[in-house]
């Protein structure tokens, strides 16, 4: 990055001075639990094995974490639809437990198929998306991640992925407590042209039911 | 008022090294210790960091999305943070712009969620700022103002008095020396190592990773 000039740094704290007011300067003291609820996400992204410091954890670690377990899943329950719980046997230790799985299958048959697991860790619900041979999203887009009630008439953003969805990768975004998967169970990867338009553009590209 | 121009050529024409004017010595900046610790991944290391600049992200994450997401923002910052820790760089900024950093993207991304929710849903959208007696504004230029308010909360007691009278004052130097009674090259160097503290903050800030 570069250093700015004395000049440049003189004029931005100008800048920004002649805005601040007195609640600029003002500190409020986070709710007292708050401390052991990082704790426990970070905890609940850590290794199972590891009982020491651990490494960052990237996503193909995290993915490989479940293959033991979904393996013991799919062989003794049931999903009896969406919320239906599979406790997952060995990574109980972890902490991460599946709720909800899709099988995302492609809408063009320019874009790839992908999965969508439901999983919650730490008290938060995270959804985890990996896609296969996704193509660049056309220029002036982006792709943007969708939770969907059953009848698709009510889409609830959980944001734009663009960069993270192409190639072979796994999204990982935490699910607002706004959005009950439950009411809204279809997992939707749109193409959104950048536009100011906040609406879902209709152009769906990859979709699935959890279940 | 005084204008920037006039300051500025009255700097050009002092001499630092005049009889009677104290040499500014070079700015330098001790290494944080919350770094190696943060940057291990321990519990402790960012348990150090959240007790130095949790107040600073939990406000900030309240001042721009209201007291029902803030702490879950923070959390959200937090991790990040955490997984993010081997792409701080000590010498890019502090690690306090840095945080700021990673929340202001954290609140970019949760305000247009929670934006195109509302549009898609065609309710109205709730403003929890609003709800929580705050001030909503844009997210980067409050978090700006919160880190200037927070780097000067830490420059020692004179390097603080000149900084605000002369950036929120407008007081010349000049003025300042024969206010507060002390040299102007005292003056010129308790504000240039003010100003590095800022510089630190905002590039810190202006370094810090999307997700």
């Amino acid at each position: 990055m570069t250093r700015q000039s004395p000049e440049t740094l003189e004029a931005r704290v100008s800048e920004i001075t002649s805005e601040m007011t007195a609640e600029d300067h003002q500190l409020v003291q986070p709710p007292a639990d708050l401390w052991d609820r990082i704790q426990k996400s970070v905890h609940a992204e850590r290794p199972a094995s590891g009982g020491g410091v651990a490494a960052v954890v990237s996503l193909d670690a995290r993915r490989n974490r479940w293959a033991g377990p979904l393996a013991i899943a799919a062989s003794v329950a049931i999903l009896a639809g969406v919320g239906a719980l599979i406790l997952s046997g060995p990574t109980k230790a972890t902490q991460s437990k599946l709720v909800a799985s899709a099988t995302l299958g492609r809408l063009e048959a320019t874009q790839g198929v992908g999965t969508a697991k439901l999983v919650r860790e730490g008290g938060t619900l995270h959804l985890l998306v990996k896609t296969n041979d996704m193509a660049t999203p056309p220029t002036g887009s982006d792709y943007e991640l969708w939770l969907v009630d059953k009848k698709v008439t009510d889409p609830r953003s959980l944001g734009a992925v663009t960069g993270r969805v192409t190639g072979r990768n796994t999204i990982d975004v935490v699910v607002p407590r706004s959005i009950d998967p439950k009411r809204f169970p279809v997992v939707d990867i749109s193409v959104e042209p950048t536009d100011g338009n906040h609406k879902h553009s209709g152009h769906s590209v990859m979709r699935g039911t959890l279940a | 008022m005084v204008e920037r121009e006039a300051i500025e050529k009255r700097d050009d024409d002092a001499t630092l090294s005049a009889p009677g004017v104290e040499v500014v010595d070079p700015v330098e900046f001790e290494v944080d210790p919350l770094v190696a610790p943060f940057q291990s991944g321990s519990d402790e290391g960012l348990k150090a960091l959240y007790d130095e600049h949790g107040r600073l992200v939990y406000s900030y994450c309240l001042r721009t999305l209201g007291a029902n997401r803030a702490a879950d923002a923070t959390q959200e910052v937090f991790l990040g943070a955490w997984k993010s820790r081997d792409r701080y760089r000590p010498d890019a900024g502090s690690l306090a712009g840095w945080l700021l950093g990673i929340a202001r993207f954290k609140v970019i991304d949760l305000t247009r969620v929670q934006h195109r929710n509302g549009v898609a849903t065609g309710t109205e959208i709730v403003d929890e700022g609003a709800a929580a007696n705050t001030k909503p504004g844009d997210p980067e230029r409050v978090a700006e103002r919160i880190l200037i308010a927070d780097a000067l909360r830490v420059l020692p007691e004179r390097s603080r008095k000149m900084v605000t009278m002369a950036f929120f004052d407008d007081y010349t130097h000049q003025q300042i020396s024969e206010i507060c009674n002390v040299p102007l090259g005292t003056v010129k160097s308790d504000i240039r190592r003010g100003l590095e503290r800022l510089r630190r903050h905002l590039e810190g800030f202006d370094d810090s990773p999307k997700s």
